[in-house]
């Protein structure tokens, strides 16, 4: 089974070899040396999750004591398959896309050693494997995004990129120097052996070591995954090729969420390292969502739109809701890689029909269509709050009836009501003379979705961690004070109640802002429209340290 | 003599201000035979001191040594001329052995840490001597879109400039991590340095990349090295990893 592991790893990089070593006998050749690997590596992807789902211990090769070792485990084994699936999809997409660029062949080799080093990077089992592979993935990144050797402005972001992923690459290194030092071990098993027998281990400054190494953790997690502050490079890094955005946006960005979950044991002992999660998650993915509102450009729009995912992910993290970011990370980068690679044929219709709807008066007007009919804006927003609520406490209570008991759920449960209650909302201001049957399409899809993916939720829970008290520890880690979240559940659920009130009242009898709110949205308009000035914050940065270099070297005579 | 011996040794493994003594010569060497040698010999004669002359180090010389390190890291962010861009991280780089120098430290590990940076930039210099046989001078900006007219050579210097700024698997980057997890189990203060450092390199180092790889390269200009040279240089760069991880890799 050792062979399993090693194949599924060394394969694409082989692949990567052979393309690069004989260009000119491969010829355009090239991609199927990709794609034949690819299918391989699949294939074997499919053999090592079915033996994990068959509950065999984790295939471990060592190739050097406790470095350099390889594991599958149930993380490894859907991460690896999930990434040999999404990166074969790409290379089939680029066969043809890429077919007319320069450098074909140079790109398949990219692709395939990128694709090598995300499954070095799942199935690592232990420190210094992993940091290797996390390194080489913004390094290979980078030039898959400065992939156009004539384009200054696809390099120029690929170096945001670069820089932003040498960031995360830091507090990682700290992180796994920490543990290495306090356990004398680089494997993850002894580690996390370990440290569960002596969760309270003291590092540098007498702080506890799983809140230090915990929170570095999390940085490097931010950083991978783009949350904000350290977002900038996601939306701009639209100048590489396309496969690529689908490459990154389905599978790289994603790596933050894969490696909270590797460092659940972590986490699970972590005091408050959980709630900044939370925070930086929920802020994430509300400002993700705003500044992709505000995109006139789709794939910058779907940039946006991913770290508004990326930040939901953490969040979910941040809850204790691990597994369940293990399965979002899976269902985002299916759409989004679907989006991003339709993304051209998006742009090509909308060059012959802009596909924008008929202003109603128009319709009213010139076509002489009638008004739709509008229910009581009451009753809606009674619908609208009341069936979503239902149909999410109906699903869990299906799938797991101790739900309630975690605090982290319950989050998720307001984040879902929220969700379901907009979408009904959509249906609702949508006019549509057959608003029944548009309300009843609604609902149904709603209850599918939420059904799947409480069902799917769970499985991946029980699967990830089999262990039924490890799982409970990971919610309780991210628990707050039982009379704060009770006070807390009542004012958000005050707050949701009067929003949509106040919001269904307003589309019914009009909007009507005075002077100051209009003010203020305006200039909230121009804070989204300038992305809150964090790329400004950067760049003036960045201006003002090259002075500085210049400034030094000419006072020292540039030696 | 050896109570002062590493304020000698300051030059050949250079802090600032001696640091410049080394830049100095270094830019004004225009013979790549000369070139390498400085790159191979000068930091030798700096650990020869420490281990033969130097009794003791005061241990400010450590601050010393990692304000040197950033100062030359951020001189170099802004560098355009390949030449003097090595001579600064060959000054960084070689800087930060006094971050982790004891009286117990031996002199291999040392050679080790010296050699990881200085062989990738011996690799560096033969590429831009290259170049120099192109184009004259090799100064990023004015000289651009080398990945266009010389293909092979762009992307000798891409991977040489990534051994020389701490990449994995090459040795510069086992040696950092060594100077991290040692200067944390002391001085984490000190290990933010490095890290700080490090991501400077970075920046810089792909700038130079950018600078003089992108770009719409000039017309009729096509030549490169041939494949026998390329296998060469790959050959001495599967070496250096190779012996990165064989000797740093095992410190670790």
């Amino acid at each position: 089974m050792q062979q399993l592991i090693l194949l599924i790893v060394a394969l694409p990089f082989f692949a990567a070899l052979i393309i690069q070593v004989l260009p000119h006998r491969l010829g355009r050749r090239a991609a199927t040396v990709s794609l034949v690997v690819g299918w391989l590596v699949l294939l074997l992807a499919a053999v090592g999750l079915s033996l994990a789902l068959e509950g065999n211990q984790a295939i471990e090769a060592r190739l050097y004591d406790d470095v350099a070792v390889l594991r599958i485990d149930p993380l490894a084994a859907v991460m690896i398959l999930v990434i040999s699936a999404i990166s074969l999809i790409v290379s089939h997409y680029s066969v043809r896309y890429m077919v007319e660029e320069p450098g074909y062949r140079r790109f398949f080799a990219l692709l395939s050693a990128m694709t090598g080093v995300l499954l070095l990077m799942v199935s690592a089992g232990d420190l210094l494997t992993l940091l290797v592979a996390w390194h080489l993935v913004g390094v290979l990144l980078y030039f898959l995004l400065a992939f156009d050797t004539r384009s200054k402005s696809a390099s120029r972001y690929a170096l945001w990129t670069w820089m932003t992923f040498r960031f995360g690459d830091l507090p990682l290194i700290l992180a796994a120097v920490l543990l290495y030092q306090a356990f004398d071990s680089w494997s993850f098993v002894e580690i996390f052996r370990q440290l569960a027998a002596a969760p309270d281990t003291r590092t540098i400054f007498d702080l506890r070591l799983v809140d230090v190494a915990g929170g570095l953790i999390a940085v490097a997690a931010f950083a991978r995954s783009a949350q904000f502050f350290l977002h900038t490079w996601l939306p701009y890094t639209m100048s590489g090729p396309t496969p690529v955005s689908a490459l990154m946006h389905a599978g790289i960005v994603n790596a933050g969420g894969f490696l909270v979950n590797r460092f659940a044991p972590v986490f699970v002992e972590t005091s408050g390292v959980m709630h900044w999660m939370f925070v930086v998650g929920l802020a994430t993915a509300v400002i993700g969502s705003v500044l992709m509102l505000a995109q006139s450009d789709i794939k910058k729009a779907l940039g946006y739109s991913t770290m508004g995912q990326m930040g939901f992910m953490i969040m979910e993290c941040g809850l204790g809701a691990f597994s369940l970011a293990i399965y979002h990370l899976i269902a985002h980068g299916l759409f989004k890689g679907t989006l991003f690679l339709g993304a051209g044929g998006v742009i090509h219709e909308a060059r012959k029909s802009d596909g924008v709807p008929k202003d109603p008066m128009y319709g009213f007007i010139v076509e002489k269509n009638t008004a739709p009919s509008r229910k009581p804006w009451l009753l809606m927003a009674g619908l609208t709050l009341i069936v979503p609520a239902a149909i999410l406490l109906g699903a869990h209570w299906l799938v797991a009836q101790d739900f309630y008991q975690k605090q982290g759920a319950v989050v998720l449960l307001f984040f879902g009501w929220v969700t379901g209650a907009q979408l009904i909302f959509s249906a609702y201001r949508m006019g549509n003379a057959k608003l029944g049957r548009l309300f009843a399409q609604v609902v149904i899809s709603f209850a599918i979705v939420i059904l799947g993916y409480s069902m799917i939720g769970h499985a991946f829970d029980t699967f990830l961690f089999p262990d039924e008290v490890f799982r409970a520890s990971i919610y309780a880690a991210a628990e707050i004070d039982v009379l704060w979240f009770d006070l807390l559940v009542m004012v958000v659920t005050v707050i949701i109640v009067a929003g949509w009130l106040h919001t269904y009242y307003h589309e019914r009898n009009g909007r009507r802002t005075g002077k100051i709110f209009s003010h203020l949205r305006f200039s909230l308009y121009v804070a989204i429209s300038r992305e809150f000035y964090v790329g400004d914050i950067y760049a003036w940065l960045a201006r003002h340290l090259e002075r500085l270099s210049v400034r030094l070297n000419v006072w020292m005579r540039w030696v | 003599m050896t109570e002062y011996g590493w304020l000698f040794a300051t030059l050949f493994l250079p802090l600032f201000p001696l640091a410049m003594v080394f830049n100095f010569v270094f830019q004004r060497a225009h013979n790549s035979v000369l070139r390498v040698a400085l790159l191979l010999l000068w930091p030798m004669v700096g650990l020869w001191l420490l281990d033969n002359v130097v009794k003791q180090v005061p241990q400010w010389v450590m601050y010393w040594a990692l304000a040197s390190v950033l100062l030359y890291s951020v001189r170099m962010l802004v560098v355009r001329e390949v030449g003097i861009w090595v001579g600064f991280l060959a000054t960084a780089g070689w800087g930060l052995v006094w971050l982790s120098y004891s009286e117990s430290s031996s002199a291999a590990t040392m050679v080790l840490h010296v050699m990881a940076f200085s062989l990738p930039l011996v690799l560096l210099i033969s590429l831009v001597m290259q170049l120099e046989r192109f184009h004259g001078s090799v100064f990023a900006g004015v000289v651009s879109g080398v990945a266009q007219n010389h293909p092979r050579v762009a992307g000798l210097i891409a991977i040489s400039v990534l051994a020389a700024i701490g990449t994995p698997l090459f040795p510069a980057f086992f040696s950092m991590l060594i100077h991290v997890a040692q200067s944390m189990a002391f001085l984490p203060v000190v290990t933010i340095g490095i890290g700080v450092v490090w991501l400077l390199w970075s920046w810089s180092g792909v700038r130079l990349l950018q600078e003089l790889l992108v770009g719409a390269g000039e017309v009729g200009a096509k030549q490169d090295i041939t494949i026998a040279m390329v296998a060469l240089y790959a050959f001495f760069l599967v070496l250096i990893i190779a012996a990165g991880v064989y000797f740093l890799g095992r410190m670790l």
